[in-house]
């Protein structure tokens, strides 16, 4: 077990995401973690922060290049700009296949442009 | 952020059906789309909700449905198409005619409700289809919203059904149907 841990994702040499929390137990060897307090950043090919989720308690799977976070826990995903914000219960994020599934009380709030009533000009 | 995330394309779509009616792109709100459930594929940009589905657009636009599926274009991350089913209902806020006029509350219903990006026409069909609006009520197989135009159109078997209030001063029904007509009189 470990706690207060991070960790940084790269693939040719570009950084895919940064991961921190509390504690992480490892299971099945080394390639997956039980981990609380988990907290994730993702980056564009740009090199830009995307996203960024966290999510209490959650099993990380580590693949070749990429991860997958499954838990029956919440989730909360916000975009780096703040315009995109999903909260849900029961998760399965797939990074490498870029494929999220949020199976309960999914709300996802955008900020959007509304219309002003050119009469009121 | 450079560019919009697919489910900000898909609600400027929805926000951009009401800018037909002389409605300009001013203020931002918080817009939620609520489930039970949804899968989203970030790298093709298809999203789908299914469930309880409920988007608020505050006082422009609400669509209430089973199942809502926004589907990207071919090799691009445009959207495609927009797919409501199961129950749908949607309502939309439109400006008065006149400035200081209430805004105009029209409200569709169907079972399914599709958005076509490329012609911009929401075609509503399936079970009682209807289009709810101040001036009436219009029923039809299908009942098609060109968003470019404003107009509604129906196809197949339609009934219109016009509010009465529209002839209160008109003068169209104020002669007694059975009355005699203004003629000469014998005198």
């Amino acid at each position: 077990m470990v706690k207060n841990w991070n960790f940084t994702l790269q693939k040719q040499g570009q950084t895919h995401g940064r991961f921190r929390g509390g504690k992480a137990v490892p299971v099945n060897g080394l390639r997956a973690f039980d981990v609380e307090q988990f907290h994730v950043d993702t980056f564009r090919t740009d090199g830009e922060l995307d996203l960024t989720a966290e999510s209490p308690a959650c099993r990380v799977f580590l693949t070749n290049d990429s991860f997958v976070v499954t838990s029956p826990d919440t989730l909360r995903v916000v975009q780096a700009d703040g315009r995109f914000e999903l909260t849900g219960e029961g998760f399965h994020w797939d990074h490498g296949a870029q494929r999220l599934v949020v199976s309960n009380r999914v709300k996802t709030v955008l900020r959007v442009p509304l219309p002003r009533n050119d009469q009121e000009k | 952020m450079a560019k919009d995330s697919f489910p900000m394309k898909v609600l400027r779509s929805l926000a951009g059906i009401l800018c037909a009616g002389g409605w300009l792109l001013a203020q931002e709100a918080r817009a939620p789309i609520e489930s039970d459930w949804a899968e989203m594929d970030l790298k093709a940009g298809a999203y789908h909700y299914v469930g309880n589905v409920r988007v608020d657009v505050p006082g422009l636009l609400k669509l209430t449905c089973g199942d809502l599926l926004a589907q990207p274009q071919k090799d691009t991350n445009r959207l495609d198409s927009l797919i409501a089913t199961t129950n749908v209902v949607i309502e939309i806020v439109r400006p008065g005619r006149r400035p200081g006029d209430a805004p105009v509350v029209i409200r569709a219903y169907g079972e399914r409700a599709v958005y076509t990006a490329t012609n911009e026409l929401v075609t509503l069909s399936g079970g009682d289809t209807r289009v709810v609006a101040p001036q009436g009520t219009m029923r039809g197989t299908n009942v098609i919203y060109d968003v470019a135009t404003g107009r509604v159109r129906s196809t197949g078997h339609q009934i219109t059904e016009l509010n009465p209030e529209l002839f209160r001063n008109s003068g169209l029904f104020r002669r007694a149907t059975n009355s005699t007509a203004v003629g000469p009189t014998n005198k």
